[in-house]
């Protein structure tokens, strides 16, 4: 009971902190799309027509982009407040939008951290216990490919190389789960590898300096002394305790990964948050690019409050400090 | 564990089966870009415009052999005095069914006439002074001036015709299912995926559209695009970019529709200094080397042009004018110096880092115009950007590319005339004068082809003696398909941007 | 209980692969442990006693080799037995217990589970049944709430019943021989005790031979029956407890005896450990200038430092929702510390002593109370006459490795003060002279610490300590971390510089022996509280409270031994 009071007030301070950081966001980029130069109504009228001075000016009415900036502001924020994100300008309300692609790249970051995992915490593994021997160098030098290779790259060979030369998987393109489950998973396979990959080299990376610290502690060989299996220290004790470290860079990396798969979801035409967002700056569409952003700093913020919590979990240390 | 195994080769078997698009069925378009919006008045950019051309006919269509066919206008006549233009409807009807009348032609003509309406071509409609509806069939348009243009105009996508009674309901209402008389009818609107449209089994032409369903799906990114059509998730893509146009066309399993259609070229702010002088102009179209914008910015693909911009076969089109200009460093010296910029000067050149053409043609242009002594800095903002200072005339001079709306010669009046509005998105800000002011009013009303032809010749001269505009060359404008994708056609010339109309011929096997 | 030769180690040799080829790490050494008795394993640190025991149960770090030698168990050499026999042993018949108890568990898991699975580890039984065994050993161990150690995790429970958690483990499965690696040295001397006892009685309870391997000599002598000294991995001598302390034959085990401060005198020149070239090692007293003569502590005298009803309070809760509490981590403190005299300040882990120091210095701001030096307040002082105030006193600390900057070489490090509070001024020629006053060599003002031993390192935050010539120098625990014959060179160091320098001292420990030695005055804390002070040997011999007693009771101590006598060996 004690600790699920303490855990209760402590969430709640940082939700609380998380409001007033969206809400620093929110007035940052709303200042920043108005300083930009670029016509939103131009652009919605057409951007090759010619539109009459008229015509723009009874749009910009229309979507209330007449108004003085602080009342503009101030109304996005009045909505923000109780959940309505507002439309964008082409009419469509923007949570729409942000709950139409919100998931896909929810779902693409989600894969690739699996993949990473999957792929990396193996490859660490493996990196600490034969250490200093030629497998050791091996992945490591790996590893670091992996980082250094451009994300773009990685995913243009993978895509000459799997789908247009092999024809095992599409090259690009998103089918819902619910038309064609099979084909959903096949178009989801290149462009998660492809954010995996160089994902899964930092992750082999921390969980090899993990694990070696704390193999050189001195719990370790008490476990051994008590006359435990390799085995067993290695994968029950040693891992359970280089998991903590590994399981905050996975949360953080999930989150940055909320804004940061543009490349991939351009390559592979996935059309999630992050391609919507890019867009809708291109078009200077100034609700959806709030909302978006809003929506993305949300999430981040929330991941990582999960991580700590999930950290606070693992690591009963930390549980007790909190109290 | 057989039990697992099994299962699993089924799910396999039935996604490979999936994998495949229904033979005959279902067509997926690769387009560039997602429409901005589907509202028929609005000019979106050619991927909206492919879109509307699928689900939406006017008056009448500019027909694949690049002439004005009827559409649900099955027969018209135009008065000698070019001021009365009757349509006799044909029985069509619009998706929910009901018919198209005469009510529903007005109807459509005077939101687009709407002076605070957001019409893109409104100013080249107006001469539109009265629509009677005599009887449910036949629509008459009287006009204030004569004009042998109108056709082309109410030919364009912008032009088509929607129902009466649904723009009374949803004029405003931007999210609202569109309805139309086209070949196809709406479905839904992903957003950031696809736009689906099927066939409306209504559609006045009997045995057309062939396909059922159409996906029209966004690749914003270039290289996806073509991707997804070597690997056969896309049947059809437009904006081929050049680099890729070669490989496409070896195939195997591909095919490259090709057409010259739009030109590049520059358009001049007449109020800086050295550009308010035809001489100046004139200099940097012999200054400049086509082939250096053709190889830069093209592969290598492009046509050079050194007059004006008039496609063979169209009005105005004279050989001996077309070789008005050449590459010839010492004229434009000389021309320079006779303007009274001995040294050369400095200037801004407004282009987008948006579109790598666009980059790299300004780019192209600035190494040429240095070998006059013309230093340029470069401009080179987003598209919005750039479109926002186009239109506030903020530039000094701008790298063009576009084309004509129509075929008919009254395309160069958005280019050249002057009029009310001196800042256009295509033309050269502040640039007035009467002389081609009066040639142009005059040829959109001259009757008389032969006539016209002489008027234009002396728009020409005109033109290319003041060359506010400078065109460099015709650039291709491809569409690339699947082997195995018929019927559809790269729409010759300046129509190409219509060349979705042709999805109602479009056949896949 | 009939002794049997249970453990015997025949001539081992372990080194160590580095760079420029093997170093060696135990030479040649030959032990045997007999069932049921206590052999103690005295040696320093470095002279591979620890190495030798994880050779024996091969357990030794990837960088160590065995170069000769058996260890003979149960009739097998565990040194070229099978990975899986050697691991079947382990825990079952040889159980180990390590120095550093709560680094031993494994932090994320509960100790009953711990428990458990060592258990589970050996013997064929359910789940619960484990547990069952695990709340009896616990009991056998003396945890006063078994079922809640069971449930607690390793940072939960003290050092002291961690280790009881270590040695309800090490016991769990009744083995035949215990290996004990500096099982007290982290704990309390009270606790240490308790801990000792324990083992004692589980020796006598299990019949297991136990290996104890520690550097303090006053636990060897009150526990084990037989010591073995090893020093640079030579075994030097092995004989009964009670005859090597009464008459040690070796010249280490003499100098090392000798060294240690129960021996001597109090306030006497420490014999030190010294190596001449041949080898021979003998134990010298060092000579040092004449001492001044030493003023007499003088009650009427204006004290150094005074302190009055000092207090600091923490506010602590149990939980979120619970009232905060006060902690009062010092509590209505009084002393008082004449000049040129040493205070000793004594007490256990968590007394206060470590807060004491700190409100000295007002490095934090006492609650309440006043802090007089030199007869001035310096509650009331200003920041900047407080820093002022700083220079009379230094601070030197327990950690040699910790208080030095390893960026940084000797001359920044012990300059800093100069730097700080003279703008550097002569900062060289000043170090010099420091180094000649804590005799270093001038050579190393130019090293890192790195480079340096823990003596030597303890040397050099003495010598910081000096650079601003100050009148009150605290010693928070400044030998706790050394060895006892380099604690005695420090000793000896600390008792010159107050010679030369006229330094008061406040010294602060938790080991009796030292204490006893170095001051003049003795102050005991217990939970913030001054339960007794008054001068040295009347403290010592005639403890008045109950704690005091208890205190001195625990200490383990050279019972029979003569210091006198001793000394004319």
């Amino acid at each position: 009971m004690q600790t699920l009071s303490t855990f209760v007030i402590v969430v709640g301070a940082r939700l609380a902190t998380a409001l007033v950081q969206l809400w620093v966001i929110a007035t940052l980029v709303f200042s920043i799309m108005y300083i930009m130069p670029g016509d939103p109504v131009l652009l919605l009228l057409g951007p090759e027509s010619h539109p009459s001075p008229e015509a723009v000016a009874a749009m910009r009415q229309q979507l209330g982009l007449d108004q003085p900036v602080l009342s503009q502001y101030l109304k996005w924020l009045g909505n923000a407040a109780v959940g309505d994100l507002g439309k964008s300008l082409d009419g469509y309300p923007v949570i729409e939008y942000v709950t139409a692609s919100l998931p896909k790249t929810m779902e693409l970051a989600s894969a690739a951290i699996l993949v990473a995992a999957i792929m990396g915490v193996p490859v660490g593994i493996a990196a600490a216990l034969w250490r200093g021997r030629f497998l050791d160098g091996l992945l490591t030098s790996l590893s670091t490919l992996g980082i250094s290779v451009p994300v773009y790259i990685l995913g243009s060979l993978l895509i000459l190389l799997v789908s247009l030369k092999l024809g095992w998987l599409p090259s690009s393109g998103y089918t819902d789960i619910s038309r064609n489950a099979f084909l959903h998973f096949q178009k989801l396979t290149l462009p998660a590898v492809t954010l995996g990959l160089g994902l899964a080299a930092s992750i082999a990376r921390m969980t090899r300096s993990s694990m070696l610290e704390i193999l050189s502690r001195d719990f370790v060989r008490s476990l051994r002394a008590r006359g435990m299996r390799e085995r067993r220290v290695i994968w029950l004790h040693v891992l359970r305790n280089a998991a903590i470290p590994i399981v905050t860079i996975v949360g953080l990396q999930l989150g940055n990964l909320m804004g940061g798969t543009v490349l991939v979801e351009a390559l592979f035409n996935w059309p999630g948050l992050s391609t919507l967002l890019v867009t809708a700056v291109s078009n200077r569409n100034y609700p959806l690019v709030q909302g978006s952003i809003v929506t993305i700093a949300a999430l981040f913020i929330l991941i990582n409050l999960c991580v700590d919590i999930l950290y606070s979990l693992l690591d009963p240390r930390i549980r007790r400090k909190r109290a | 564990m057989k039990r697992i195994l099994q299962m699993a080769l089924a799910a396999g078997l039935l996604g490979l089966m999936t994998t495949t698009a229904l033979a005959g069925g279902t067509l997926y378009f690769g387009l560039s870009a997602e429409p901005s919006t589907l509202d028929t008045i609005i000019q979106p950019g050619t991927a909206g415009r492919t879109v509307k051309l699928a689900m939406h006919r006017g008056l009448v269509n500019y027909g694949i052999d690049g002439k004005i066919s009827p559409e649900l206008a099955e027969s018209y006549e135009i008065s000698p005095d070019a001021k009365e233009y009757t349509f006799h409807l044909r029985d069509a009807k619009f998706h929910d069914g009901s018919p198209v009348t005469a009510a529903d032609v007005k109807a459509s003509l005077e939101r687009i006439l709407d002076p605070k309406g957001k019409g893109a071509f409104r100013n080249e409609l107006s001469i539109i002074s009265g629509i009677d509806t005599p009887d449910v069939k036949t629509v008459t348009l009287k006009l204030s001036q004569p004009s042998v243009s109108l056709m082309g105009y109410l030919a364009l996508p912008e032009s088509v015709i929607v129902p009466a009674a649904w723009l009374a309901k949803n004029a405003d209402n931007a999210t609202a299912s569109p309805i139309g008389a086209g070949p196809f009818q709406f479905v839904n609107w992903t957003r950031g995926r696809e736009i689906v449209v099927k066939k409306f089994p209504g559609y006045y032409k009997q045995g057309k559209p062939d396909l059922d369903e159409v996906h029209y799906v966004f690749y914003g990114d270039e290289n996806t695009r073509v991707n997804a059509l070597k690997s056969g998730d896309v049947d059809i893509i437009e904006y081929v970019p050049a680099k890729d146009a070669t490989a496409l066309e070896k195939g195997p399993d591909t095919k490259l529709l090709t057409m010259n259609g739009p030109f590049m070229g520059l358009q001049f702010n007449t109020k800086f200094e050295p550009f308010s002088k035809p001489e100046v102009r004139q200099a940097i179209a012999y200054a400049v080397d086509r082939s250096v914008i053709i190889n830069t910015a093209f592969n290598g693909l492009g046509t050079p042009i050194y007059g004006i911009a008039i496609p063979e076969g169209y009005m105005g089109y004279s050989a001996e004018k077309a070789n008005y200009f050449s590459h010839d460093i010492d004229k434009a010296k000389e021309l320079l110096k006779k303007a009274g910029y001995p040294n050369g000067f400095e200037a801004r050149l407004l282009a987008s880092s948006q579109y790598s053409f666009h980059q790299n043609t300004a780019i192209a242009i600035q190494s040429e115009l240095a070998k006059i002594g013309i230093k340029l800095t470069l401009d080179l903002p987003d598209w919005a950007s750039r479109m926002a200072k186009a239109n506030a005339g903020d530039y000094d001079f701008a790298v063009l590319g576009s084309l004509g709306e129509i075929t008919d010669a009254d395309w160069l009046s958005n280019y050249y005339y002057g009029g009310d509005k001196l800042v256009r998105t295509n033309n050269s800000p502040y640039f007035d004068d009467p002389q081609i002011n009066e040639i142009l009013d005059k040829g959109r009303a001259t009757v008389d082809s032969a006539e016209r032809e002489k008027i234009y010749g002396a728009f020409v001269d005109r033109a290319l003696e003041l060359s506010p505009l400078v065109f460099f060359m015709w650039r291709h404008q491809d569409y690339a398909v699947r082997t195995g994708v018929t019927g559809f056609t790269n729409m010759p010339g300046f129509l190409t941007f219509q060349s979705g109309f042709s999805i109602e011929n479009t056949k896949i096997e | 209980m009939p002794g049997r030769e249970i453990l015997k180690i025949d001539n081992l040799s372990v080194a160590f692969r580095t760079e420029a080829g093997l170093r060696p790490a135990v030479n040649g050494v030959s032990l045997s442990l007999v069932s049921g008795e206590i052999l103690g394993l005295v040696g320093e640190s470095g002279s591979g006693k620890t190495i030798l025991s994880l050779a024996a149960m091969g357990l030794l770090p990837q960088n160590a080799v065995v170069t000769s030698g058996r260890v003979e168990f149960a009739g097998a050499d565990l040194l070229t037995a099978r990975p899986d026999v050697l691991r079947k042993l382990r825990g079952k018949r040889i159980s180990m217990i390590f120095q550093d108890p709560m680094a031993s568990l494994d932090p994320v898991f509960r100790c009953g589970d711990q428990i458990v699975e060592a258990i589970l580890l050996h013997e064929r039984m359910t789940r619960r049944q484990a547990r069952e065994r695990a709340l009896e050993l616990l009991q056998k161990v003396g945890i006063a709430d078994p079922a809640r150690c069971l449930r607690s995790y390793p940072h939960e429970l003290s050092g002291g019943q961690c280790q009881r958690v270590m040695i309800a483990m090490a016991v769990a499965c009744k083995p035949d021989v215990i290996i004990a690696d500096e099982p007290t040295t982290a704990l309390d001397v009270t606790v240490q005790k308790q801990v000792l006892n324990l083992l004692r009685g589980l020796n006598r309870e299990i019949g297991a031979a136990i290996l104890l391997i520690t550097h303090d000599l006053g636990v060897i002598y009150e526990v084990a029956d037989r010591v073995a000294v090893i020093y640079h991995g030579d075994l030097m001598e092995e004989a009964a407890t009670a005859d090597l302390f009464a008459a040690p034959c070796s010249d280490y085990t003499k100098a090392l005896i000798a060294s240690m401060p129960s021996a001597s005198a109090p306030q006497s020149r420490l014999p030190v450990i010294t190596r001449d070239g041949s080898g021979m090692i003998s134990s010298a007293a060092e000579d040092r200038p004449a001492a001044k003569p030493k003023p007499a502590i003088n009650g009427a005298s204006e004290p150094l430092l005074h302190i009055r009803d000092l207090t600091k309070s923490y506010w602590v809760r149990e939980n979120a929702l619970a009232t905060p509490r006060a902690f009062r981590a010092v509590d209505n403190v009084s002393l008082a510390i004449p000049p040129r005299s040493t205070l000793g300040l004594v007490g256990e882990s968590g007394c206060g002593k470590s807060t004491l120091s700190r409100l000295v210095m007002r490095l934090i701001e006492p609650d309440d109370g006043a802090i007089e030096f030199d007869g001035r307040n310096l509650i009331s002082l200003g920041r900047e006459e407080m820093r002022a105030a700083r220079r009379d006193m230094a601070l030197v600390f327990q950690n040699p490795y910790g208080s030095l900057n390893p960026r940084q070489t000797v001359t920044d490090l012990v300059a800093a003060p100069i730097d700080i509070h003279q703008g550097g001024r002569d900062r060289e020629a000043a170090v010099a002279k420091l180094m000649d006053a804590v005799g270093l060599p001038r050579n190393a003002m130019k090293r890192y610490p790195h480079e340096f031993s823990g003596g030597q390192r303890q040397r050099i935050v003495i010598a910081r300590a000096l650079a601003l010539k100050p009148r009150l120098l605290i010693c928070d625990e400044a030998v706790s971390a050394l060895d006892v014959s380099v604690q005695a060179q420090v000793l000896n160091l600390l008792q010159d510089l107050q010679d030369e320098f006229d330094l008061t001292y406040l010294f602060i420990s938790h080991d009796m022996s030292v204490v006893r030695h170095v001051s003049d005055m003795i102050a005991v804390m217990q939970k913030g509280r001054i339960v007794e002070a008054g001068p040295a040997g009347e403290v010592f011999d005639n403890p008045k409270a109950e704690y005091t007693r208890t205190l001195l009771s625990a200490v383990p101590k050279i019972g029979n031994a003569d210091p006198i006598a001793l000394e004319a060996h």
